[in-house]
């Protein structure tokens, strides 16, 4: 087993951060994301601009945030102002360019669940006796339904299904409920006519989606895994045979990652 | 927004947590709880809810924080309409909340974060719903998971949409793309902590705003927590500085630390040692009710809550105006190394 310079944390970040351009303006929750967009201004990108919910653009935090509304995140913007005026005009606007989006589940369309489950998988939910409860959406499916996005997920079996539970986030496929059941048509249909997920980088590998089925399929695969590990841990019959290995990060960027973004390891140390 | 008399509107609006929340906030209302997560959360007043074992409370709010936790933990809430039941990187869920949720003891009905802020703007606004792209296609506007409706509160009271959401085709555009109808939400109450107000109720936020302005109007009680209390000429002198004006409030409460635990931006930081033994003492039932003892019915007041609190841990809190927090704010609390 080769002594690895990086964590499996810090190749998510510089694996996601590899979809911020220069230049672009990026919403960002609170955690990963915010390590990924602060790391990508500072490795490749320095017009980049970070949005943010609260009400901030163009963080420059000098101590890393534990909110996307406290005052280090307010540090150094451009703009303080309001969260309508960020999700409203600014996403629901589409005057950002991209978003980066977490999740506790993600199905083969891109569509995410970080609110609740069943007590057993596959069981319909009573939303007054969820097996599982997230958090909820947050600006996750304000953002998801104006923009493109790219999906941070954990690599754990459980987490990758050919449907999720609960759809909170919209992918390429969604659900209408006018004739009582719910239906599956194409995103567009249902009525969002912009954005949608362009990839999910998870702990393990990245997925893009193919541009006819709009289905999920393996891109990249991490240094110390393969295509076939991989496709035994996802939920639908998904396609490895694009995938090529990912390239790690080089050790100015972890240098980068561990003493200027985030010093005193609050996530970094936490995730490993 | 309230339809006051001359009278009424002339009286005084500064008074303390206690006389605002007997006055302003009554068992069954609906609150709204402004700030966001560790920034100008009114903590002051929720433990004083607390402490006057308001009951039936359904809370709405832009997102969270602690207070829910402590509401909950003292048996004041029925349901809670938000979008993110947690505390950010502080706590990534809130544990009693969520367990509450699970067990069936409390309600949760979930929308998107932007369609309640719309559904406060609509209320501030005076029309009945307002229209967005978000939660279209998802399980947000999944008639299964219409909790109000399930939970009886539709219908019964006037206070509530008689629907979730409407999809429609917008009747203007020839593409007639599906949007989300978000209904109004008006809060019996709204509380707000900002950084400084007049006597007569001019409120100036510092810092992001989150979703307060909207609360503040929507709402049909406004209560205002300040770090500062200043007179109207002073306030005045600088207009461009200030968001919600007098006609909106109806309490105005000066106190120092009103948000502790959580920050005001520009005046002190949030206490992230007190805030991890809280959400730590909520994961287990004997710890909850220990800490509630110790910190919210152990003190009768915020002033003996401050006094608890003692001046080292507070004067390490004040913020230095070039940051806007303390850059030495001991936060080993949440670091690694």
């Amino acid at each position: 087993m080769t002594d690895k310079h990086y964590t499996t944390a810090e190749m998510v970040v510089t694996e996601t951060s590899q979809f911020i351009q220069n230049s672009m303006t990026v919403f960002i929750g609170i955690g990963l994301g915010l390590l990924t967009a602060s790391f990508a201004i500072k490795n490749h990108a320095p017009d980049a601009s970070i949005v943010m919910e609260g009400g901030t653009v163009d963080s420059k935090f000098l101590h890393f945030p534990f909110s996307v509304c406290e005052p280090r995140s307010a540090y150094g913007c451009s703009v303080i102002t309001s969260l309508f005026d960020i999700l409203g005009y600014g996403a629901g606007g589409n005057h950002v360019d991209m978003a980066i989006l977490g999740a506790a589940q993600v199905d083969k369309y891109g569509n995410l669940n970080s609110t609740m489950g069943p007590k057993i998988q596959g069981e319909t939910i009573d939303p007054l006796l969820p097996g599982w409860r997230a958090t909820g959406s947050g600006g996750a499916n304000d953002t998801a339904s104006a923009l493109p996005f790219v999906i941070n997920i954990a690599h754990e079996p459980r987490r990758f299904l050919d449907q999720v539970d609960y759809l909170t986030s919209p992918g390429w496929k969604l659900k209408v409920f006018d004739k009582g059941k719910p239906e599956w048509v194409p995103r567009e249909e249902a009525g969002l006519i912009h954005g949608g997920p362009i990839a999910i980088v998870t702990t393990k590998c990245v997925m893009k989606f193919d541009e006819e089925t709009k289905e999920a399929y393996l891109a990249e695969y991490f240094p110390g895994t393969t295509p076939e590990e991989i496709k035994k841990t996802i939920g639908w019959d998904i396609d490895v045979s694009r995938a090529v290995e990912s390239t790690p990060p080089t050790r100015e960027q972890i240098r980068i990652l561990r003493e200027e973004v985030d010093p005193h390891g609050i996530l970094l140390g936490s995730l490993r | 927004m309230s339809a006051q008399t001359i009278q009424e509107k002339k009286a005084t609006k500064v008074m303390t947590p206690k006389e605002a929340v007997e006055k302003l906030v009554k068992d069954g209302d609906i609150v709204a709880a402004g700030g966001f997560t560790v920034t100008r959360k009114g903590y002051a007043i929720f433990y004083e809810m607390a402490r006057q074992r308001k009951k039936d409370i359904h809370l709405v709010y832009v997102t969270p924080g602690g207070p829910d936790e402590i509401l909950a933990a003292a048996g004041c809430l029925s349901g809670i309409t938000g979008c993110y039941m947690g505390d950010e990187l502080v706590q990534v869920i809130h544990p009693y909340c969520s367990r509450l949720v699970k067990e069936g003891k409390m309600w949760h009905e979930d929308y998107s974060h932007y369609s309640l802020i719309l559904r406060f703007k609509a209320a501030a606004m005076g029309v009945p719903f307002l229209p967005t792209h978000s939660q279209v296609g998802t399980d947000l506007v999944n008639p299964d998971y219409d909790v109000e409706t399930l939970v009886g509160r539709r219908g019964n009271d006037e206070r509530y949409p008689l629907k979730k959401f409407n999809i429609v085709e917008d009747p203007f555009w020839p593409e007639h793309q599906k949007v989300c109808l978000v209904p109004a939400l008006r809060p019996d109450v709204s509380i707000i902590h900002a950084q400084m107000a007049s006597e007569r109720g001019t409120v100036r936020i510092l810092g992001p705003l989150g979703g307060d302005i909207e609360q503040a109007y929507a709402a049909k009680k406004l209560i205002i927590t300040c770090d500062e209390l200043v007179s109207d000429e002073y306030i005045s002198q600088d207009p461009q500085q200030n968001q919600i004006p007098h006609y909106v409030v109806d309490a105005v409460i000066p106190l120092p630390y009103a948000a502790h635990p959580a920050s005001s931006y520009m005046k002190y930081d949030y206490d992230s040692t007190f805030l991890r033994e809280f959400h730590t003492s909520m994961k287990d039932d004997s710890t909850r009710e220990a800490w509630m003892e110790e910190w919210v019915y152990g003190t009768k007041d915020h002033q003996e809550y401050l006094e608890k609190l003692g001046s080292k841990r507070l004067a390490g809190l004040m913020a230095n105006p070039e940051y806007a927090y303390n850059p030495d704010n001991d936060r080993s609390a949440y670091m690694s190394k």
